[in-house]
């Protein structure tokens, strides 16, 4: 934005590109035109009481009003730091053109939405005085991108941080779970006891595991985020380590009756990535499915894990017949802390791990679900 | 068919607390059991005493998991290791998978399918042994001895393998 001319065009300073319009004003009009139907910024124009005369395309998208709705109305309709706002438009009265970092317009919600704003001062030759030109883009996307890789790397840093005493607490609580069950034996052996009596013990140190295992989930979880903050490419075969982290979660499926099929493609280019980091996406979508499954049906439980290739990348597909993922939580699977699990089966870490390790290693992760029917999960990495 | 009694287990693990009461569980479901607190002990213990399946845990200071299930294998051939390793460590689990170790189970332990993979590991020891001691014995009626010369090597195979 800071290639505007900050005389504003009157019409010895034009812009270059302008004069190949030549005298055309049929053409500059349609130039015009398709700026205001097709740019990615929100583009208006004020008269110098700053009522609304045009309004771009784009800007009807972001801010919800139709043009028609919009014009002829105070700018401050649709502006949320109305102050910085009218001041923004002093200075540019006076100077000619003024860049005002982050400010927020207000949708037809009332949120607002953050933008870069130019305003430049256009004097109207004809009459003795000016409009203002105002382009605002859009901060939103670039912003919230941001703030969440802010945040996932300070739960990274956090994890770090705790890894050490994670590492520390999992061994007692081990411990604590390997007495609880020796409880659990000399109660069920114990003589002298009453039935509620011995009912009640038995409860309470049915608690005390169900609580270690609470623990063990969250300290896994927080190992996992340490973990992968410290990546390490190097050139691998993707089938071993596919191979390895199936048959490391087998004896689990199948005790829960579920059948998983390895579909992979002939000759696997090989990738280079780290493959300690992406075993912890396989576990962790791995399973996400067996706990679907497990959710969904008693039998005939199958997940698919397929590779193949497409745009010179590798793609690695995990499909399976569970639950499937209701439509209003497709936005929500991936943020962080996010379960539906009951509190001890899930930590709502897995999947944002997922998505910030596969990112960190230049490849993508998405996802197709419906409903009754069964997840497919895609994952796909540069080849090497 | 309750045979557990037979079955002779090594705990190797340098988290105390944690292996007595383990072991204290393990001997009420019958099994019998030694229980050390570092790979260097259960090597010295397996020197003098027959074991059927080691539990070792993969990380521990001095002689880790991997070593000690090597050494264990030297002494005592037959002998089935369940190694138990963290979270992650897969890499490192299937290094000692491909040194023979009968499986790797995930920590924490779940209690049930260890005692499963000890049987299962008991069994293996078992059917190994056998057809070891078959071979043997088949050598031996190959080797053209006469009849006393045969009864006499036989029974001091099955000495040395523990079959009668
Ligand atoms: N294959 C799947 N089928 C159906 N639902 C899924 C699937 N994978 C993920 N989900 C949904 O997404 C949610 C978030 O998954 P995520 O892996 O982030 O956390 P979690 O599995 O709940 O917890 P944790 O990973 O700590 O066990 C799950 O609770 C579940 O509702
Ligand atoms: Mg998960």
């Amino acid at each position: 934005m800071g290639s505007i001319d900050t005389k504003g065009l009157d019409s010895e300073k034009r812009h270059p590109g302008f004069s190949a319009l030549g005298d055309d004003a049929h053409l500059a009009g349609a130039y015009l035109a398709s700026i205001l139907e097709h740019s990615g910024d929100i583009i208006f124009m004020l008269n110098e009481e700053g009522t609304i005369l045009s309004f771009s395309k784009r800007g009807e998208e972001i801010l919800q009003y139709s043009e028609k709705d919009i014009v002829g109305h105070p700018v401050q309709a649709i502006v949320h730091d109305v102050e910085a706002f009218e001041n923004a438009l002093s200075v540019c009265g006076k100077k000619g053109r003024v860049i005002v970092p982050e400010l927020a317009f207000r949708n037809r919600a009332g949120t607002p939405e953050s933008c870069d704003l130019c305003l430049i001062r256009i004097p109207n030759g004809q009459k003795d005085d000016h409009v203002f030109l105002g382009i605002g883009r859009e901060l939103h996307c670039e912003k919230k991108l941001q703030d969440d890789l802010t945040r996932v790397d300070r739960l990274a840093e956090l994890g770090r941080a705790a890894s050490g005493i994670v590492h520390d607490i999992n061994n007692p609580v081990a411990v604590i779970g390997e007495i609880s069950g020796w409880m659990e034996v000399l109660i069920s052996d114990a003589s002298g006891l009453r039935p509620d009596e011995r009912e009640e013990l038995a409860k309470a140190v049915r608690d005390i595991e169900k609580q270690t295992r609470r623990c063990r989930a969250i300290t896994r979880q927080v190992l996992n985020f340490a973990r992968e903050s410290a990546s390490e490419k190097r050139t691998f075969d993707l089938h071993e380590v596919l191979q390895n982290t199936v048959q490391f979660l087998r004896s689990e499926a199948v005790s829960k009756n579920i059948e998983i099929v390895l579909d992979f493609m002939e000759s696997p280019p090989p990738v280079q990535s780290d493959p300690e980091r992406l075993e912890q996406v396989f576990i962790n979508l791995l399973s996400n499915a067996v706990y679907s499954i497990k959710e969904g049906r008693t039998q005939g439980g199958e997940i698919r894990v397929k590779t193949s290739k497409t745009d010179g990348m590798v793609e690695i597909l995990i499909s399976d017949n569970g639950t499937g993922i209701p439509e209003e939580l497709h936005e929500k699977i991936f943020e962080l802390f996010y379960t539906t699990k009951p509190s001890g089966k899930g930590t709502g870490l897995g999947l944002p791990i997922c998505r910030n390790i596969i990112e960190k290693l230049g490849g993508e992760i998405s996802f197709k679900s419906e409903p009754g029917v069964g997840t497919t999960f895609f994952v796909r990495l540069p080849v090497a | 068919m309750e045979e557990k009694a037979d079955i002779r287990v090594l705990l190797i693990d340098d988290e105390e607390t944690l292996l007595e009461y383990l072991s204290k569980r393990l001997l009420r479901e019958g099994f019998t059991v030694k229980a050390t607190f570092s790979g260097e002990e259960a090597v010295e213990v397996a020197a003098d005493d027959n074991f059927d399946v080691a539990v070792v845990d993969l990380k521990m200071p001095g002689m880790d998991g991997v070593e000690t299930q090597k050494k264990l294998k030297k002494i005592q051939p037959f002998l089935q290791s369940i190694v138990l390793t963290g979270h992650g460590a897969i890499d490192t689990a299937l290094e000692s998978g491909r040194q023979d170790a009968y499986k790797y189970l995930l920590k924490p332990i779940e209690y049930d399918n260890l005692v499963d993979t000890i049987k299962e590991a008991y069994e293996k020891k078992v059917e190994l042994q056998q057809a070891k001691f078959r071979e043997e014995v088949e050598e031996i009626y190959r080797s053209g001895r006469g009849a006393r010369g045969i009864k006499k090597a036989v029974n001091k195979l099955r000495k040395i393998y523990g079959i009668d």
